[in-house]
């Protein structure tokens, strides 16, 4: 759900900043967006941590099998996706060259949102040489990621302060299919599938602390896009990284006996996660497209066209999920939805 | 019901999801791509719930979620020991 929220106000229901700044409405949705900025993340580390999981913590094994098996259940859905986005376009006499067509399959461009699919693949394939590392010096490996996130993370704060041009300017550049952008993630969720249980007590009594620091860089982030009048994100600033780490942070420290509330809802709906994530984008764009022709009068009340959006995003993908599931369709449910 | 009926029934019904019609209790759910990161996280939630026992971390190892019986096996001796 979190991933679906990430991506809700970046379509057409995003309204430009000028009109709706100062308004209710914009804080509301600026409040939404850097809330979940971690939500991408979160997702990483939690295949970096199966990838660990399938090379067993006790063995230097690696399942290529496996893996490859994960890459094609990421793989075919994605794929099916992004055609019938493709074909909508078709449809409305949009004519895009076979080459480009292939290049928006390879690095996930064919929808804003679809650019994890690659990236995640990239992670997987690489996850080997990861996991190696991870067993070798998993400390070092922590390090090196991580000063590769800050040089992700360091041109957005910086251009926020007004300061671009060179070495800035090329890092911005670095597009968000690449795993470089994620690497740290992955690779931390490989740290915790590997190490966790020994990590574990030093965090516990940390709990609260992390806890406070979420809170803090949250507020933090908020503040400093308003002060620097930052764009709608499509970036993470260090201070948004320091959120995200302190996020994290927060529910590994968690104790086993303590649980979150609404977790069975939230762990019930985090196995449809992938379908919703693939599903959300035609379905907020059918409706968005369908709100502007056929009740335009909507459009101006924000807070009721990003609540329509949302239950559009979130209860189409999850109505047809459970149609294909109860159906005689129940065989394709897998290749579509994950 | 057995550990091993209640974990068929809940993989076959949540995790397999139309994959397969049916799944044999020494099936490789991992190298048949049943269990996925999600997956992973679904099944200790559900033995959470279901068994009211908290699976620790150094628990969840690939040797304990292989297959079917592989889990069954695991939770009976967790749970034998907890009574």
């Amino acid at each position: 759900m979190t991933s679906m929220f990430s991506w809700s106000n970046r379509y057409p229901i995003s309204i430009p900043a000028e009109i709706l700044a100062a308004s209710p409405a914009f804080y509301f949705l600026r409040m939404v967006e850097q809330v979940v900025v971690f939500s991408i993340p979160a997702f990483i580390f939690v295949s970096g941590y199966f990838a660990a999981f399938l090379a067993g913590r006790h063995s230097s094994k690696f399942s290529f099998k496996q893996t490859f098996l994960r890459i094609k259940g990421l793989l075919i859905p994605y794929l099916i996706w992004s055609i019938l986005f493709l074909a909508l376009g078709f449809v409305e006499g949009k004519s895009i060259p076979a080459v480009r067509v292939l290049s928006n399959l390879l690095i996930g461009s064919t929808t804003p949102a679809y650019y994890y699919v690659p990236l995640i693949i990239q992670l997987y394939l690489i996850a080997p040489l990861l996991i190696f590392a991870a067993r070798k010096n998993w400390k070092i490996l922590l390090i090196i990621t991580g000063l590769i996130q800050i040089l992700i993370h360091l041109p957005v704060s910086l251009t926020l302060l007004g300061i671009q041009g060179g070495v800035t300017t090329f890092l911005l550049q670095i597009p968000k299919w690449l795993f470089l952008t994620r690497l740290f993630w992955f690779s931390a969720g490989i740290v915790a599938g590997l190490h966790f249980s020994k990590l574990k007590p030093h965090l516990l009594n940390l709990n609260k602390v992390f806890g406070l620091a979420a809170l803090f860089f949250l507020i933090f982030g908020f503040v400093e896009w308003q002060v620097f009048n930052g764009p709608l994100q499509t970036r993470e600033t260090i201070i948004d990284w320091f959120y995200q780490i302190s996020v994290l942070l927060f529910f590994l420290s968690l104790g086993e006996q303590q649980k979150l509330p609404f977790s069975k809802t939230f762990n019930s709906m985090s196995s449809k996660s992938f379908g919703i994530y693939l599903a959300h984008v035609p379905a907020m764009e059918i409706t968005a497209r369908g709100i502007y022709l056929l009740a335009p009068w909507i459009l101006p009340n924000h807070f009721l066209f990003f609540t329509l959006i949302f239950i559009a995003g979130l209860g189409i993908p999850l109505l047809g999920m459970q149609i294909v599931f109860s159906t005689k369709l129940r065989p394709i449910y897998g290749y579509l939805f994950g | 019901m057995e550990t091993s009926t209640i974990l068929h029934n809940f993989i076959l019904d949540e995790l397999v999801k139309g994959r397969k019609k049916t799944i044999g209790d020494d099936d490789d759910l991992l190298a048949e791509g049943i269990i996925d990161s999600l997956g992973i996280l679904q099944l200790v939630a559900f033995i959470e719930e279901k068994f009211n026992f908290t699976v620790p971390d150094e628990d969840v190892v690939i040797e304990n979620f292989m297959s079917v019986n592989a889990l069954s096996k695991y939770l009976d001796q967790k749970l034998a020991t907890k009574h």
